[in-house]
């Protein structure tokens, strides 16, 4: 039971970094438009030029 | 005959739109764009195009001198545009491909849904204008877009709002895998340290993400006004440290950290849910439907399809046949008839000259006309009736307001059952109970559902031509017994028709193709009217001697034969002409013109009765015209030769009945009805004192019209009936005890979506 007390923390801090890189997602607007990042990747880019 | 054109049609390599007259594109516009397409290698484009082709193809407007100026753009290193002429991907492709044509760009994003391009540049000395005429080069229009404060407020906003989501989401999710094992009995000792580190955990989505449900729940108090969240405000501020005490008593027992935090995180996503969605109604205001359903053919300065809120002033449009006059406008051709039954409900076209100011409404009847605008569609009466109904979207309907008295009440009552639940018992299970309680039971379901279930009923509407100035409206016409109709211009088309034919003598498919020869050569509307109702015989004889006397009549020699048709000398009704066509110095036919029923009318009229809706005739036409269109369309009931005035009396006198017209002379009873629907094409005035607008021709909408309201009257109360249910039943749990304040907490935000998708289940669908 006494490994608990580094489980616990390590499984805090994994779940930490999933909410700091949502939470900077969110800050840099990648939820503000929905629909055009998923045309875009219908676009072929090895057709370009 | 007249000359036929034998044309080649190709097809446009840059719109697709047809080229009359062979060649390869439609425009110089298409062409230029063809050309720097290929200069710069992006040619791609095409084969884009034919991957994911379109419905309409656009006429690209191209002309590089009359981009707009963008000079206050200059010494700023990003900008951003609204673009008219965002189709497809092929449009999100190569406008993101900008940096590449123009190597002083250093990134261009296109937002697809609002149309939205977002353009970055290396250094802040470049010229907007030159990249301003660089995309209207590629042929789009660009208008800047200045990104004002409240933009980027309520940006920020939403950024936070999903900050504080995801903040509660994590928290809320640790604390209930710790809550777990202390459920599952973990030792005291390891239960108290769970039960710590859920009190840490606990501390920002009850602070920091629950911020806002205070604050909606506190600052009215300080205008003496109750909140529904003050109830909810309370039991996440209570429970917060009455868990604290327990854990500061070392008891691992009555935690309610894992309820509370889960409760702040299911609620707080259940409202971003329901803004978004709001959000996305408004932008896609009801009204932009009414605009949008017909493009008119510009000329000038750019040419191209345009919808009429995008005609500016001194723009030079063409006319087509049928179409009505998007906005004030000069006439620009020679002459041309128009008809003015819409405003003044003359039934004959008039004659209009070069020069002459036409109003918006007016519809054309000769062939094709050009026009130069004098106003924008901003300042016509659609605008104005547009920004009437944006006014109105937030007034509230009597459900409504029932909603919110209820929901105020309600608030009230649930603290004080808390509080004598505490008083009660005097101790932990008071407090348990009390939270359950008041965390269970939740108004709010009354304060959104039943706004919402109007809003997209009016959405709904809108997109099937019928326009509900206000969400009350709804209400009054699902309770309409009576239906009174206009009748001119409403059951009838208001315009001259053929009604019948007398011939004298036997040889009628003679006197067809010599009426039909003749005619097709005048531009006078009558002429116009007769053509629509003949169908063009398989050889049209040869006319030799054509003359046209105007308000005499047409002559010509056909064959042997000398014929002429012109105003017949018999007498008719009022509001009726008869025409008569003579074969050398004899009469041979007679045509009957009037005004003739919409097609549609019978079956509309039938359609409502079968509804339950009694429907009645109020004309100011003579009784003979007025009783005939009665039995004709199968109306219960008929007055004639009414007065305005006395069409009120009558609607005054007939408690839920709706007035339905297009005349000025109607105004007046829609004022006097419970409920006045305008039809297409109606006056100002009339527009003006209407509560619903339909913008389809013919009366074949108000059905339709009459079905929703009924359907959103159903939901609403099947809202109110689901929610009372809901709150008597969990209420009556937690009081009882049998409702532990986790489950209160999943219950009530649940509850909370499950009326709002009903809704948005129930108002979605086909009509029935």
């Amino acid at each position: 039971m006494t490994v608990l007390i580094l489980l616990i923390p390590i499984a805090l801090l994994l779940g930490a970094l999933g909410l700091a890189s949502f939470i900077f997602a969110a800050r840099s607007g990648q939820f503000d438009d929905l629909e055009t990042p998923a045309l875009r990747a219908l676009l072929d880019e090895s057709e370009r030029k | 005959m007249p000359e036929t054109f034998t044309q080649r049609v190709s097809v446009c390599i840059h719109c697709g739109s047809q080229v009359m007259g062979g060649g390869d594109f439609c425009c110089h516009g298409c062409e230029s764009v063809h050309s720097l397409l290929a200069a710069k290698g992006l040619s791609h484009f095409y084969t884009l195009k034919k991957q994911f082709p379109l419905p309409k193809a656009q006429k690209i407007a191209a002309d590089n001198s009359k981009a707009v100026p963008l000079d206050l753009l200059q010494g700023q290193k990003t900008a951003r545009f609204y673009l008219e002429g965002i189709q497809c991907l092929g449009c999100l492709w190569l406008l993101e491909k900008l940096p590449e044509i123009e190597p002083l760009i250093e990134s261009a994003k296109l937002d697809m849904a609002q149309h939205i391009l977002e353009i970055r540049t290396h250094t802040a000395s470049v010229d907007w204008n030159e990249i301003g005429k660089l995309i209207s080069q590629l042929g789009y229009t660009a208008k800047p877009l200045i990104y004002s404060s409240a933009d980027k407020a309520r940006q920020i906003d939403q950024h936070w709002q999903l900050i504080r989501i995801g903040l509660a989401a994590f928290c809320a999710g640790n604390i209930m895998l710790l809550s777990v094992s202390i459920y599952a009995g973990a030792d005291t000792v390891w239960g108290l340290r769970f039960g710590w580190i859920c009190f840490l955990l606990a501390i920002p989505p009850l602070t920091f993400s629950a911020w806002p449900i205070y604050k909606s729940g506190f600052a009215p108090l300080r205008h003496r006004r109750i909140s529904v969240d003050l109830a909810i405000s309370f039991a996440l501020i209570a429970g917060f440290l009455m868990s604290c005490w327990s854990l500061l008593k070392n008891s691992e027992r009555d935690l309610y950290f894992d309820s509370l935090s889960m409760l702040t995180f299911l609620l707080l996503s259940s409202r971003y849910l329901l803004s978004r969605f709001q959000e996305s109604i408004s932008k896609e205001s009801s009204c932009l439907a009414y605009l949008s359903s017909e493009k008119y053919q510009r000329a000038f300065p750019l040419p191209g399809l345009v919808q009429p809120d995008a005609i500016a002033v001194a723009d030079e449009l063409k006319l087509l046949a049928g179409q009505t006059v998007p906005v004030d406008s000069i006439l620009l051709c020679h002459e041309a008839y128009f008809d003015l039954s819409l405003l003044t409900g003359e039934s004959l076209p008039m004659k209009f000259l070069a020069g002459d100011r036409i109003d918006a409404g007016t519809k054309l009847v000769s062939d094709f006309v050009d026009l130069k605008a004098v106003a924008s569609a901003k300042e016509s009466r659609l605008a104005q009736i547009m920004s009437q109904i944006r006014s109105y979207e937030l007034s509230k309907s009597p459900s409504v307001a029932l909603a919110d008295r209820i929901g105020r009440y309600f608030v009230f009552v649930v603290l004080a059952l808390a509080a004598s639940l505490l008083l009660y018992f005097h101790n932990v299970e008071g407090v348990r109970r009390a939270l359950a309680l008041v965390i269970v039971t939740c108004p709010c379901v009354l304060a959104f559902a039943v706004p919402l279930a109007f809003i997209r009923t009016m959405q709904r509407a809108a997109k099937r031509g019928i326009l509900f100035l206000a969400p009350e409206k709804i209400e009054a016409l699902a309770s309409v017994k009576n239906l009174f109709f206009d009748k001119t211009g409403t059951l009838t088309t208001g315009q001259f028709e053929v009604l019948d034919w007398i011939f004298f003598r036997q040889n009628k498919e003679e006197i067809r193709n010599a009426v039909f020869a003749l005619e097709i050569r005048s531009a006078h509307p009558i002429a116009k009217s007769i053509i629509r109702q003949l169908r063009t015989p398989a050889a049209v004889s040869m006319v030799a001697d054509f003359t046209e006397i105007p308000g005499l009549g047409i002559s010509g020699i056909i064959g042997e034969n000398e014929w002429r048709i012109g105003r017949s000398t018999c007498r008719v009704p009022d509001g009726k002409a008869a025409i008569d066509v003579w074969q050398d110095d004899e009469i041979v036919a007679r045509i009957f013109l009037g005004d003739a029923l919409r097609s549609d009318s019978k079956s509309s009229l039938l359609a409502l009765q079968n509804l339950g809706i009694e429907t009645h005739l109020l004309s100011g036409d003579n009784s003979v015209n007025t009783s005939a269109i009665a039995a004709e369309t199968g109306a219960l009931s008929w007055q004639a030769s009414l007065l305005p005035e006395q069409k009120a009396e009558i609607l005054k006198n007939s408690p839920h009945s709706a007035m339905i017209g297009d005349g000025a002379n109607d105004a007046v009873a829609f004022r006097a009805a419970s409920l006045g629907i305008a039809v297409q094409g109606a006056v100002e005035l009339s527009l003006k004192n209407a509560d619903i607008v339909l913008t389809k021709p013919g009366i074949g909408s108000v059905a339709e019209a009459l079905i929703l309201a009924k359907s959103a009257v159903r939901i609403v109360k099947i809202n109110f009936l689901v929610t009372l249910t809901y709150n008597l039943i969990a209420g009556a749990l937690a009081i009882t005890g049998l409702m532990e304040p986790m489950w209160a907490a999943i219950l009530m935000p649940m509850s909370a979506l499950s009326v709002f998708m009903l809704t948005q289940w129930q108002t979605r669908g086909k009509l029935a």
